[in-house]
């Protein structure tokens, strides 16, 4: 019998088309997936293979949450389906046993869905096949692994599709409702997100790892640190995490399943509830004889009452819908959680402002949540009468058909209206308990009705056109959703442009500073515009509103015809809005093409390749002048958004050779220019296209000759894009904003892939630092040395204008302020412009000014920001040499960009990180500290010490300045504090490095590796003060800095840094810093045992260790190496020590490779481990220290 | 007050034709309208009821021409369909209320009473509060002839409205539309040949779309009258009475299969007059 009722599943899903719909998906998903680079997810390009196992592994992971509602969708039903259909009433009776009766079901559905599911490493596996034969790129796959498709999907696609087959299929058994499948599908995948927020912390990783059902947590926490080399060639083990939270889940589903074969009861209707039927109550009364009189009215006044009747009715049903329960409770779930979450940005706490943490709730999960919520209740406002059979009845009632639509489309507008009202509700009490009291009323006002509800109306607006115009509820769905699939890739088929995507163009950040700034005018255009086309779409859908008993096409174009000749109103409104929405896209069109010269990705991308094939060899190296001074007057209009800059720059010929022509190339967003160089020339050429001029000198410049160029630019915002480099409050901008000389490398393309596409060679890596011509240049251009400096800077009267230098006068003059700036020696030419209404936080260490411009309610950290500074001050003085400067200028930016910038003696700070960031959890990273000392750290290197434009520039300006803030938190919060930062930076490095795409550098030759030169350089920088001995490594770097200081051309390169450092190192530690700055070297230490006793008066702790060392190349592929230097073990109260007191005991100890150490110490330490302050690269973070196991 | 039906003709995009040339003129009082399952007759009320749209003919009432002024009529209008349904998680308060503002009764007072009245007239008032979708299919079906009566309609079209009633439900629901039949058109459609002789002052009968049998009961039953004979019968000898006479139906009387036929003159043969009723009107008239 059992097979019987198997047999019958699963010729019942065979039959159905929809088998063959999600088949078809997996294949072609996975097709799509080796055999183009459609899809990318898990770094699968530059280095790692099309056909990587990892990368098979974490598509075929990834996809469970679609499969997700696939295997919802077959499971859910199997049971219902016979409760649905009442074919239990006969069913039931026969001679089944339940045990049959569910296993024969669940059995038939389950093959059916792990047949289906096997499309999917099916589909890749052709795909590599085809793959393979088309393309012309050898190194794009690796060989062929047949296991790289089967293990992952044995391992976590058949224990996902068992997980999730028992859970619906058993809660339906159990419930009779669907409905609470739905509920389990989106629980699931708000349990997926929170794990992946928390798997961002670092010691909340086994949770996560535990609680994502699908795993894919737990795969990525396994795999976090792996390399290019280990992603092409190993499979994906279960093992650790992952085997843990595979049996965990797999227990889960194996108990509730057997849960439902024991509670599972073979009668009608049983397992639910019976449906309730109202007793009918005999009671007395009295029939009035006669039936009361009624009049009708049917005035044009009465059709509001009537409309208003019709849309309490149908807000109150949609709120009591199935969808709209589930969905909703989705969106409340994610609010909260993006919420919560909202006071951690980039990996640090910040405050829970308004502006972020409406930004933050109404993105991402609420915008696919909110989507996909109105396209499902469309379908439902549209079919609800038909749905409930209600059709008959309602569509013979005396309402105008008008009415009906108007009335289902104001209630569609209601969902929206409703879900953002969410936002105050959830955000509101999130922001209090987290302490934030400045609640801005106003602005979530504004940003939820003025800004997102119009929005959202459309997006409802359309949903619910579709559903008319199809008049077939599924069908809608999957058009609504295709479309917004098919917008994805619009730019692909060249419809790239906003006008060829509904609703869209209509994008806005709000910064606290600049409020909404100029997003307003593209905004309002675009809102009218698709309000516009809403109304359009509108009118046409209301012709095709289905009323009454006949549903064929014909006769709905028979009545749409009718309509548009009965009703003058409909004919005015569509004509109107065809005629207005013209306009207004044509107002798009015009600010977007005609002046903002829109141009698409892929255009783009072909000028910037054709202007390197035009210009590359003719201009890139070729010898040209430096600029010896630069004269900037600067009047930036913030009300009016404009900017006029004025400019001299002074030129000398450096070269030995005499340079007969001058390309200056300007900005392409300048309004207007004038350009003149003051020898006689020839302008000679001009590229309008490029926006670059070459002038030819009458008579050729010869070596040490000097001239100048003059400019004027003038920028304006006038189409939607503000390219005017000015903000109403809050203006930022650096000297790339004016003129250049010789190749702008600028128009480059810089990712290898496209390139690679385009037919050009890979990016130029920067020269090594033995290229002595190289040294000619510091790394930031090619186009001056050092640079005297001034500006006069002119803005509204009630802002504060800022450029670097010292401010020599300050007046008004026509209504306008003015401030003049000149720096008193010559700087590099790397300097920026501000202008904002700032209030001044000022104080003073030494003689050193320091000055703090933020907005006025920011005023979270400057304290934190002054002692910072002070104490950077304090200790590069002592340590690296004196502070060049008098002064020291934070300045806050609008939190359009999120990234603190050191200029001379001005440091621009913006608003997302500094200045909301809060810091009152005292073991979270200071990071406001940290950066402030970092930014402080770049006035010494960078601006001291100016590196050659060479390979390990970048360890000599970044890693000595993250070295630099270290030291100064070092010297802050104690040495036990260290192991915490260095345990942060090291898990930066090691998943910077998995998600390498071409080659790992060391430090000696970094190039613009970013997880090489910040966490990898502060730790080996770090480590090697901490060996060598911080009197020692100082005093070296004093030196060092003091014989480079100001110095070039030619300017300083790894190997002075390198050789005068080999001068402190002992020969016992030569090796160690090779080890850190010409290898990759990686350590695998870790304590497998501590056991203690009490010995006496004395604890005595017995570990047992383990040290393993390997270098690795530039891929991942490792060679076993030898331990070279004595390693720290350590007895701790504290695993992560907090304070001085946690550290017990620390020492450092030559250690065999297995080895045994027995430490006694005269307190009882709680734990032990070896390298416990993370100073070495070691590729597990969690196995250095162990729990003492106390006798 | 009147119905007039012209030629109407219509036919299904699959080829069915639902409706044959039917004209009928139909006055104050109950209508019946009998036929077996797929005659037309839905067909047909739902066209009278602007729900859908005749190939050709022509439907006025009262002075309306339907076709191009459905909405007009749609405000004299009550409707119940064969087959409706109802939102499940709304009162039936609630809903006849909004329903009773849809038909034009705007003075909250006076859709108060009407909903009050008619709640209880349909033996509803007591589980008024109570959600829809907890209804009995009886209750249901009430709930339907509510909002069929709501505004005093001047036409009301009740199709099969009696399934699923209980007796005592029927009876109560034959004497709440027989009061109102007087200063009202009411076209009942069934095919329960009972509810039309109880009931109705006139009738029609339709099969295949086409008009079979107009007029009064009484002069319907003329057209048998005499000419019905049966007989018990055994189960085999039914299909050798078939070959001979124009059997009407079998059915089982007392237990015993019996045969009722229709012959002009005596067939003997053991037959015996029968006085005939509509029923048996009504399977002469599908049957030719």
């Amino acid at each position: 019998m059992i097979g019987a009722i198997f047999k019958f599943e699963i010729l019942y899903r065979l039959r159905r088309p929809a088998t063959y719909v999600y088949a078809g998906i997996f294949l072609a998903l996975g097709l799509i997936i080796t055999l183009t680079d459609a899809i990318r997810i898990g770094g699968s390009f530059g280095k790692i293979h099309a056909n990587a196992p990892y990368t098979i592994h974490f598509f075929i992971m990834v996809l469970a949450i679609l499969g997700l509602f696939i295997i919802q969708a077959v499971m859910s039903v199997p049971v219902q389906r016979d409760w649905e259909h009442q074919s239990d009433t006969f069913l039931f009776a026969y001679p089944i046993t339940k045990n049959q009766y569910l296993a024969g079901r669940f059995l038939g559905s389950l093959l059916v869905v792990v047949v289906m599911y096997a499309f999917l490493p099916f589909g890749m596996a052709l795909g590599e096949i085809i793959g393979k034969m088309k393309t012309d790129d050898p190194a794009k796959y690796g060989p062929f692994r047949i296991g790289a498709y089967v293990m992952p999907y044995l391992v976590t696609a058949i224990p996902n599709i068992l997980l999730l087959s028992s859970l619906f299929f058993s809660l339906v058994a159990l419930t009779r409702k669907v409905m609470i499948s739905y509920v389990v599908a989106i629980s699931f995948i708000v349990v997926y997100s929170i794990s992946q927020n928390l798997l961002g912390d670092l010691d909340n990783k086994f949770i996560a790892s535990l609680l994502d059902p699908f795993g894919i947590t737990a795969s990525e926490r396994l795999t976090e640190y792996w390399t290019p080399y280990q992603k092409n060639t190993e499979l994906v083990p279960l093992t650790g995490f992952l085997l843990i939270n595979r049996i965990f889940w797999l227990g889960l589903a194996a108990v509730l399943t057997a849960y439902t074969f024991f509670k599972f009861k073979l009668s009608v209707g049983a397992s639910g509830k019976p449906k309730k039927v109202v007793e009918e109550e005999k009671s007395t009364y009295k029939i009035p004889e006669v039936a009361p009189k009624v009049s009708l009215n049917f005035s044009t006044a009465i059709q509001w009452q009537q409309l208003w009747s019709l849309v309490k009715l149908e807000v109150g049903l949609s709120l009591r819908n199935i969808y709209f329960l589930a969905i909703g409770f989705a969106i409340a779930l994610f609010m909260v959680m993006d919420a919560w979450y909202s006071d951690y940005s980039y990996g640090t706490g910040i405050y829970p402002v308004t502006g972020v943490i409406i930004e933050n709730v109404t993105e991402g999960n609420f915008f696919v949540l909110t989507l996909a919520l109105l396209i499902f209740m469309a379908g439902e406002m549209v079919w609800r009468e038909k749905q409930f059979k209600m059709d008959g009845i309602y569509d013979a009632f005396p309402i105008a058909s008008s009415t009906a639509f108007l009335s289902k489309l104001l209630a569609m507008f209601f969902i929206p209206a409703l879900v953002l009202s969410l936002v105050p509700v959830v955000c509101i009490p999130v922001q209090l308990i987290k302490g934030y009291t400045h609640i801005e009323f106003g602005l979530y006002l504004k940003t939820l009705y003025l800004f997102e509800l119009p929005r959202w109306c459309l997006f409802a607006a359309f949903a619910f056109i579709v559903q008319n115009i199809v008049n077939n509820k599924f069908q809608g769905h999957v058009l609504v959703l295709l479309y917004y699939l098919a917008n994805l890739g619009f730019s692909r088929i060249g419809l790239e442009h906003p006008l060829w995507r509904f609703g869209s163009g209509m994008q806005y950040t709000y910064s606290d500073m600049n409020g909404f700034g100029d997003y307003v005018k593209p905004y309002l255009s675009n809102l009218a515009h698709w309000w516009l086309v809403t109304l359009f779409l509108a009118g046409l859908a209301f012709m095709m509103f289905h009323r009454g008993a006949e549903n064929n096409v014909k006769a709905r174009f028979v009545e749409a015809g009718r309509r548009w000749k009965r009703l003058s109103g409909l004919k005015i409104v569509v004509i109107s809005a065809l005629i207005a929405m013209l306009g207004t896209g044509y107002w798009i069109f015009y600010n977007t093409v005609v002046i903002d010269k829109y141009m698409s990705e892929k255009k783009a991308e072909k000028r910037s390749v054709a202007f390197e094939k035009k210009y590359k060899t003719r201009l890139d190296n070729k010898a040209k002048p430096k600029f010896t001074d630069v004269k900037i007057e600067a009047d930036i209009y913030p009300n009016e958004l404009k900017l006029e800059v004025r400019g001299v720059y002074t030129f000398k010929n450096k070269t030995q050779e005499s340079i007969d022509t001058l390309w200056v190339y300007w900005n392409p967003d300048v309004e207007e220019k004038n350009i003149t160089i003051d020898l006689p020339n020839q302008a000679s050429f001009t590229d309008d296209e490029y926006k670059m001029t070459a002038y030819t000198f009458n008579k050729p410049l010869q070596p040490g000759d000097s001239g100048s160029i003059s400019f004027t630019l003038k920028y304006a915002h006038k189409g939607f894009e503000n390219r005017s480099r000015v903000y109403e409050n809050g203006t930022f901008f650096n000297n790339n904003a004016f003129i250049g000389i010789g190749y702008p490398d600028n128009y480059e393309l810089s990712d290898d892939d496209k390139r690679k596409e385009y037919g050009l060679p890979e990016v130029e890596r920067p020269a090594p630092y033995t290229d002595e011509k190289a040294r000619q240049n510091h790394f930031i251009s090619d186009s001056d040395d050092y640079v005297n400096f001034e500006a006069t800077l002119s803005t509204v009267s009630d802002q504060i204008a800022i450029a670097p230098g010292y401010l020599q006068k300050q007046w008004t003059e026509n209504g306008r302020a003015y401030f003049h700036y000149k720096m008193d020696f010559p700087i590099l030419n790397f300097v920026s412009f501000m202008s904002a209404r700032y209030a001044v936080h000022k104080d003073k260490w030494n003689d050193v000014a320091i000055e703090i411009y933020h907005h006025p309610s920011h005023t979270f950290n400057l304290d934190k920001i002054t002692a910072s500074i002070k104490q950077s001050l304090g200790y590069y003085s002592k340590n690296f040499g004196p502070y060049q400067h008098k002064q020291v200028r934070i300045l806050e930016f609008p939190r359009y960009q999120s990234f603190a910038q050191s200029f001379d003696n001005t440091i621009p700070y913006s608003e997302a990180i500094g200045f909301i960031a809060k810091l009152t959890d005292p073991e979270d990273v200071d990071y406001v500290y940290f950066v402030t000392a970092h930014e402080m750290g770049h006035q010494w290197f960078a601006h001291q010490v100016v590196p050659a434009a060479t390979r390990g520039a970048q360890f000599l300006s970044e890693s000595m300045s993250e070295y630099s803030a270290l030291k100064i938190m070092q010297e802050k919060y104690g040495p036990a504090l260290s192991g915490k930062f260095l345990r942060y930076e090291l898990n930066q490095y090691l998943r910077g490095r998995s998600g390498e795409k071409k080659y790992e550098s060391t430090l000696m030759d970094v190039e613009s590796q970013s997880y090489v030169y910040y966490p990898k350089g502060s730790i080996s920088v770090f480590a090697m003060q901490d060996y060598i001995g911080e009197e020692a490594f100082n005093g070296f770097l004093k030196r060092y800095v003091d014989s480079v200081r100001f110095a070039g051309p030619p300017y300083t390169v790894m190997p002075e840094f390198y050789n005068q450092l080999m001068r402190v190192t002992p020969d016992s530690l030569k090796e160690f810093v090779d080890d850190n700055l010409k290898r990759i070297t990686i350590y695998r230490n870790k304590v497998t045992e501590a056991k203690g006793k009490k010995v006496g008066n004395q604890w005595q702790v017995t570990m047992k260790v383990t040290v393993e060392k390997v270098y690795s190349d530039s891929l991942g592929k490792e060679t076993p190496a030898k331990i070279n230097i004595p390693i720290e073990i350590g007895l701790l109260a504290e695993k992560l020590p907090k304070k001085a007191d946690d550290l017990m005991f620390l020492q450092k100890r030559w250690i065999k490779k297995d080895d045994t150490i027995v430490l006694t110490f005269n307190k009882k330490p709680t734990y032990a481990g070896i390298d416990p302050m993370h100073k070495l690269i070691d590729e597990n973070l969690d196995d250095n220290v162990m729990k003492v196991d106390w006798e | 007050m009147e119905l007039l039906i012209q030629n109407l003709e219509k036919t299904y995009p699959n080829g069915v034709k639902a409706i044959n040339n039917i004209s009928l003129r139909i006055g104050a009082g109950m209508f019946g309208l009998l036929g077996p399952n797929g005659a037309g007759k839905s067909s047909l009320m739902r066209t009278i009821a602007t729900l859908q749209n005749p190939d050709a003919g022509s439907i006025t009432f009262d002075g309306i021409d339907v076709l191009s002024q459905p909405q007009e009529l749609r405000k004299r209008l009550g409707y119940l369909p064969q087959e409706f349904g109802v939102y499940p998680k709304i009162t039936a308060e609630t809903l006849l209320d909004h329903l009773a503002t849809l038909k034009g009764i705007t003075n909250p007072s006076e859709r108060k009473e009407t909903v009050k009245y008619l709640l209880q007239k349909t033996n509803l008032f007591d589980v008024r509060k109570k959600n829809l979708g907890t209804y009995s299919g009886g209750m249901k079906q009430r709930f339907g002839i509510a909002q069929a009566l709501l505004g005093n309609p001047k036409l009301i079209i009740v199709d099969e409205p009696t399934a699923g009633l209980d007796p005592g439900e029927r009876t109560r629901f034959h004497n709440l539309l027989s009061e109102i039949g007087e200063q009202t058109v009411v076209i009942l459609s069934t095919h329960i040949v009972e509810d039309v002789t109880n009931l109705c002052t006139s009738m029609a009968i339709v099969n295949k779309g086409n008009l079979v049998l107009e007029g009064t009961p009484a002069k319907a039953l003329e057209t048998v009258a005499g000419k019905i004979w049966v007989k018990h019968v055994d189960k085999k000898e039914i299909p050798v009475i078939q070959e001979q006479y124009n059997v009407l139906t079998t059915k089982l009387v007392g237990g015993k299969p019996t045969a009722f036929i229709f012959n002009d003159g005596e067939p003997g043969d053991g037959f015996v007059p029968s006085e005939g009723g509509l029923e048996e009107v009504y399977f002469y008239a599908i049957s030719a």
